[in-house]
């Protein structure tokens, strides 16, 4: 028999639920808010749990990863009586099984929560892997453990992988990190870097070729394909491959077989496919750059790489580490490191990602050099004027509701429309410093602000702003 | 060290400094070396022909982005190379290796380059990759 635990401050959702769950003959607990939830979870473990998005403490979504990380690890079906799938998208990168909407039915219930127990089951039931080898990526925030959890169940088989994410966010050691904790791992890492390949080379470099298939061709030689035999074949930067390269590389890809330029006789090799890119693959194959029967073979798994604007939380403690490192490197003692420079590397946005604040320490600390702390100054200078000039734009926007480009348009806008930008963007000022002084506490929020609970949850929500941002 | 000979007009400019390591100077690593040397001026050009002297140099702040271009004789000199690795965390690399044993390619795929070149292959082709890789 499992355990459920709804959370809804909505007493009939709770009912439902309860009612559902018991027919199945499975056991059902309700409680009406965050702080209860995680009481109850904390001294009791449940299979599934039900969580209501709008509670009368917080978001649902904001509190998904405190349950995740409980112990026992339950499966999370979201429920959410608003029809938002951007808050969908935001529950299941955040852990959850999956995301109901209300009015509540008996089969919007049933079959997720009986697919979230089979699914829990299998994965009792199956090995558990030996702790992963992170290969020196350093993070801990939500979207980084789901990209973790992604390279645990990528290892665990020999399915294609796909890794997406912007340059810089660490595509290569990911992969590399699938093929370390793969049973492929005493076996060859073969990289090909796409674009370092001449259109004129890729074809006999992945394949190789006989002796004599083009001029200069003196002696045979074994292509990458062939040498990735047993391990793995990384293709960093995927969508780079000629078109004509893909057509030749999906056949390997579904029959493990391929032809050296100039030989008559087929060759086998068992590898295990891990590409990377950091453009929009999708819209490639939309424009026919890409094939879509290559995109379809290759994401079998996919493993999305957030941007590191999207990860602040992460930026201490990867700057820390590298700083450590580089400081050892250098034969440097570790420096003190001032507010003002953490501030900074907060507030700009990182367009090169982690690769990029590696250098940027690197600048940091070559700046410094026997000064015993890092301030903003030690910074490169393009990075210090991004966060000066971002700082003076939000405050002369903060002075102007409509942008001056706008007067010099034929046409004024209507006032109705800069009226309306004007609210919004004050609005939105407002409720982030509001968030900001209360330390995101909802109580403190209303009173200060005379607004309804009700009412500030749905202007949070349409800025898609978090009272968790002003905990931080 | 830092290679020092004079400036021709036919070199073209690079985004990126070439970060040559040829611990030999026998055929046919000269003439890869060489092949190489005429691609890239000499301010865009650091040679090391010591590990250790590769190692200090990779040990101090870089305040630009380097390509590497690794000539590596023997399995010993692959060996040392790979002692480095976590010092090319960052740099695009070219590394030539002596032979196609498979125990030499298994350990240059440790390394992991983004090219994989052998001593006997065309410099014409590995000069054609190089090229594409410092844009």
């Amino acid at each position: 028999m499992a355990k459920a635990l709804i959370v809804d401050d909505d007493r009939m959702v709770c009912q439902t639920i309860s009612n559902v769950v018991e027919s199945l003959n499975h056991q059902a607990e309700s409680v009406r808010s965050l702080e209860e939830c995680l009481q109850t979870v904390q001294s009791n473990e449940y299979d599934v749990i039900f969580l209501d998005v709008r509670m009368p403490d917080g978001s649902g979504i904001d509190f998904l990863p405190r349950i995740c990380k409980d112990p026992s690890s339950p499966e999370v079906i979201i429920i959410t009586g608003y029809g938002d799938p951007d808050g969908a998208e935001l529950a299941i990168k955040n852990g959850a099984w999956d995301y109901v909407e209300k009015p509540l039915s008996l089969r919007s219930i049933k079959l997720p929560f009986l697919r979230a127990l089979q699914y829990r089951e299998e994965k009792k039931s199956a090995p558990q892997p030996v702790s992963l080898r992170k290969e020196g990526i350093v993070g801990e925030s939500p979207k980084m453990e789901t990209c973790f959890d992604m390279v645990a169940k990528a290892a665990s088989n020999d399915a294609n992988v796909l890794i997406t994410g912007e340059t810089g966010t660490g595509k290569e050691l990911f992969a590399w990190a699938v093929h370390n904790n793969s049973s492929r791992a005493h076996k060859n890492f073969v990289v090909v870097d796409c674009t370092a390949l001449p259109e004129t080379l890729v074809e006999s470099v992945l394949f190789g070729h006989s002796r004599g298939a083009f001029t200069g061709a003196n002696k045979s030689r074994e292509g990458l394909i062939k040498q990735s035999d047993g391990g793995t074949l990384f293709l960093d930067e995927v969508a780079e491959l000629p078109l004509s390269m893909q057509k030749k590389f999906l056949r390997v890809l579904q029959e493990r077989k391929f032809r050296p330029v100039g030989s008559n006789q087929e060759m086998k090799s068992d590898f295990r496919l891990v590409a990377a890119t950091n453009q929009d693959i999708e819209s490639l194959m939309k424009q026919g750059k890409f094939r879509e029967d290559l995109l379809f073979r290759l994401r079998s798994l996919v493993i999305d790489l957030p941007p590191l604007r999207e990860n602040k939380e992460d930026i201490k403690k990867i700057a820390v580490h590298y700083l450590n490192k580089l400081s050892d490197r250098f034969g440097m003692e570790n420096k003190g490191v001032s507010p003002e420079f953490w501030r900074m590397l907060h507030q700009y946005d990182w367009p090169g990602n982690v690769r990029e604040l590696i250098q940027a320490l690197e600048h940091a600390l070559a700046s410094a050099q026997s000064e015993p702390t890092l301030h903003p100054q030690h910074l490169p200078e393009h990075i210090r004027i991004q966060v000066v000039r971002e700082s003076v734009q939000k405050n002369k926007k903060d002075k102007k509701p409509y942008k001056k480009k706008e007067i010099q348009r034929e046409e004024l806008p209507q006032l109705k429309e800069v009226r309306e930008k004007a609210v919004s963007e004050t609005e939105k000022e407002y409720l982030k410093d509001l968030i900001t002084l209360t330390g995101g506490n909802i109580q403190e929020a209303i009173r200060i602000s005379g607004l309804s609970r009700s009412r500030l949850y749905t202007l949070l929500k349409k800025y898609n702003l978090s009272p968790s941002e002003g905990r931080k | 060290m830092v290679y020092n000979y004079p400036e021709k007009e036919s070199w073209r400019v690079y985004h990126m400094k070439l970060l040559l390591y040829a611990s030999t100077t026998q055929p046919p690593w000269k003439k890869i070396q060489e092949y190489v040397k005429k691609r890239v001026s000499y301010k865009n050009l650091e040679l090391y022909q010591t590990i250790e002297a590769l190692k200090q140099r990779l040990c101090q702040p870089k305040e630009e982005m380097f390509v590497g271009f690794l000539l590596v004789s023997d399995r010993e000199g692959l060996l040392d190379i790979l002692s480095l690795r976590q010092l090319f965390l960052d740099i695009p690399t070219i590394l030539i290796i002596p032979d196609k044993e498979k125990e030499t390619i298994a350990l240059a795929h440790r390394f992991r380059p983004n090219f994989l070149g052998f001593k006997d292959d065309e410099p014409e082709k590995i000069s054609q990759v190089l090229e594409k890789m410092l844009g």
